[in-house]
C-alpha cells in the first residue's frame, strides 16, 4: 500500500506531532508514504474566498503532481481534503473548466490533469484499507473508560455531495476509530459545529469565542479530551486554548489529541513516539487511564 | 459591527446579481430561496451574519451593500447552511461569490492579504520557522518536501491572484 503523502502548510509549520504519529502508525500497518515533492499550498477556503479559480488551479497542480508519481494521495488536513476533492470533482464534471485549468497547468508547469487521482484522508485509509478488525487486533494498551469528544472538522464532511466522506449529519467513521482504542465517544451538543479557525485571520476574537463555545460544550458533556483529525481545529483547541480562556474568561484544561496520537498510544507506542510532549495542553492525565500492556 | 443594510435602496439594485452568481463556477441559486431560515438556524456566526438575509439581499440585487459589508467575511465556511438547505440554494458558495467580487474590487481583509503575500513569496500559507525544522530533525522526521515556489507563483499570476492582491486595500 503506497501513497503520495501531502502534508500541506499547517502541519509542518505548527504540528510536527501529527506527521510523527502518522508515520509511526502507517509504518506499523505497512502503509508506505512517499513525500510529494514540489507541491505548494492547496489554496484552501482562504484562497477560495479571494479567487476560486486560483484555489482550484493550485489543487489541480497537486493532483497532477501525484498523478505523475503514479500514486493516490494521502492527506492529513481537512482543508487540503476539501480543496483537492473540489478540484477533482470540477475536473471530472465540468469540461469547460477542465480545459481552462489545463491551459493554466500547461503554461505554468507543463502539467496535464484529466482526473483520476484518489484523495484519501488518513482516517479513510485506516478505516477502509486497514479496517476496524485489523486495527483492533493490534491494540495493546487500551484506554478503558476514556471519555472522548470526537471532533470531525467541517471540511471533511461538508458539502457531502463533493466530500463523499460520511453522513454529514451523523458521521461514524472517526467515532468508530476512537472506540477501538477502548475509549467512549460521548454525545456533545456542539460536536458538528465549526471550530472557528477559518476566520482567525479576519476576526480573532470571534473565531476564538466560537472555539470557546465548543470547548465548553465538550467539558459540560464530561469529556476527558477532544480528538481531532484537522490541523486547523487542533491548533484552535490545543495551541490557542490559553488564548481562548483569556477571551472567554473560562478555564477548560481539556487535552486535545490528534487521532493518530490516540491510536498510536493504544497500539503501544510511547508518548514520545507520537509527539505527545509537543501538545500544548498536557495529556499526561490520560495515560493513567491506559491498561498496562 | 455594521450591518450590511439598514435600509433598502432598490433604486440602486442590480437585479442581474442572482443570475451573475448562479453562472459562476461557485454557483448558488438565490432565486430558489423560500426564506425558511434553516441556514441561519445552524450558522455558528448567526449573531453577525444571517445567510437567509444575505440570500434575500442577493435576490433584491443589493450588490454594493453586500460587497462593501464586513459580514460576508465573517462566514466560517463550514458549509452547514448549504448542507441543510432544502432548496439547494447553496448560501456558502453565494457568500464565496460575493467575497470573490469584493476582492476583485480590491476589498480584502488584512489578515487574508497577509496570507496571500506568504503564498506568493513562499508557496505556503504559513512560513515554516527554523525552530520547527530543527524540531523535525530532533524527532527524526525527514526534511520537509520543498515547494517549487516559481511554478507555484506562476499559477497565482496566471489566475490574477497576484494582481488582485497588489491592488487590494
Amino acid at each position: 500500500m503506497k501513497y503520495a503523502y501531502y502534508l500541506g502548510c499547517l502541519i509542518p509549520a505548527r504540528l510536527n506531532q501529527y506527521d510523527l504519529s502518522t508515520r509511526a502508525v502507517a509504518k506499523k500497518f505497512g502503509i508506505e508514504l512517499v513525500d510529494l515533492e514540489g507541491a505548494g499550498c492547496c489554496g484552501t477556503v482562504l484562497v477560495r474566498s479571494v479567487n476560486f479559480k486560483t484555489n482550484l488551479a493550485m489543487s489541480a497542480r497537486i493532483l497532477a503532481l501525484a498523478k505523475n508519481m503514479g500514486f493516490d494521495l494521502l492527506v492529513l488536513c481537512n482543508g487540503c481534503y476539501e480543496s483537492l476533492m473540489e478540484a477533482e470533482d470540477f475536473v471530472k464534471t465540468n469540461e469547460d473548466f477542465r480545459e481552462q485549468l489545463n491551459t493554466i497547468l500547461k503554461s505554468t508547469d507543463n502539467l496535464v490533469y484529466e482526473g483520476g487521482v484518489k484523495v484519501k484522508h488518513l482516517i479513510q485509509v485506516l478505516y477502509e484499507d486497514i479496517g476496524i478488525e485489523r486495527l483492533k487486533d493490534e491494540i495493546k494498551k487500551p484506554f478503558d473508560g476514556l471519555r472522548v469528544a470526537v471532533h470531525y472538522g467541517c471540511h471533511i464532511l461538508r458539502p457531502s455531495h463533493r466530500m463523499k466522506f460520511d453522513n454529514a449529519e451523523n458521521p461514524r467513521i472517526l467515532d468508530d476509530l476512537v472506540e477501538i482504542t477502548g475509549a467512549k465517544s460521548i454525545y456533545w451538543p456542539l460536536k458538528l459545529w465549526c471550530c472557528g479557525s477559518p476566520i482567525l485571520a479576519i476576526d480573532r476574537n470571534l473565531s476564538l469565542s466560537i472555539a470557546g463555545m465548543k470547548l465548553k460544550s465538550a467539558k459540560e458533556a464530561g469529556a476527558d479530551c477532544i480528538v481531532t483529525i484537522c490541523p486547523a481545529c487542533q491548533i484552535q483547541f490545543d495551541i490557542l486554548q490559553p488564548e481562548i480562556s483569556r477571551v472567554t474568561g473560562e478555564q477548560y484544561n481539556i487535552p486535545v489529541l490528534l487521532y493518530p496520537q490516540l491510536l498510536g498510544l493504544a497500539l503501544g507506542f510511547t508518548p514520545e513516539e507520537v509527539g505527545l510532549h509537543l501538545n500544548r495542553i498536557s495529556a499526561e492525565s490520560l495515560l493513567k487511564l491506559q491498561s498496562k500492556a | 459591527m455594521s450591518r450590511a443594510a439598514t435600509s433598502l435602496k432598490l433604486v440602486e439594485a442590480d437585479t442581474n446579481l442572482k443570475f451573475e452568481i448562479a453562472k459562476t463556477e461557485l454557483g448558488g441559486k438565490a432565486f430558489w430561496c423560500v426564506q425558511c431560515g434553516i441556514c441561519t438556524s445552524g450558522c455558528p456566526v448567526a449573531e453577525f451574519l444571517k445567510p437567509h438575509r444575505i440570500v434575500r439581499m442577493v435576490v433584491l440585487g443589493l450588490k454594493d451593500q453586500l460587497i462593501n459589508s464586513r459580514e460576508i467575511w465573517f462566514c466560517t465556511t463550514c458549509f452547514t447552511c448549504s448542507e441543510r438547505c432544502p432548496q439547494e440554494v447553496d448560501p456558502s458558495n453565494i457568500i464565496f461569490s460575493l467575497k470573490n467580487m469584493a476582492a476583485k474590487q480590491g476589498k480584502i481583509p488584512k489578515g487574508l492579504r497577509d496570507i496571500g503575500k506568504s503564498l506568493i513569496e513562499t508557496g505556503r500559507a504559513i512560513k515554516i520557522s527554523t525552530a520547527r525544522e530543527k524540531e523535525r530533525m530532533k524527532l527524526g522526521l525527514p526534511r520537509i518536501p520543498q515547494v517549487d515556489v516559481e511554478k507555484n507563483r506562476k499559477i497565482l499570476e496566471e489566475t490574477n491572484f497576484v494582481k488582485t492582491l497588489e491592488e487590494a486595500k
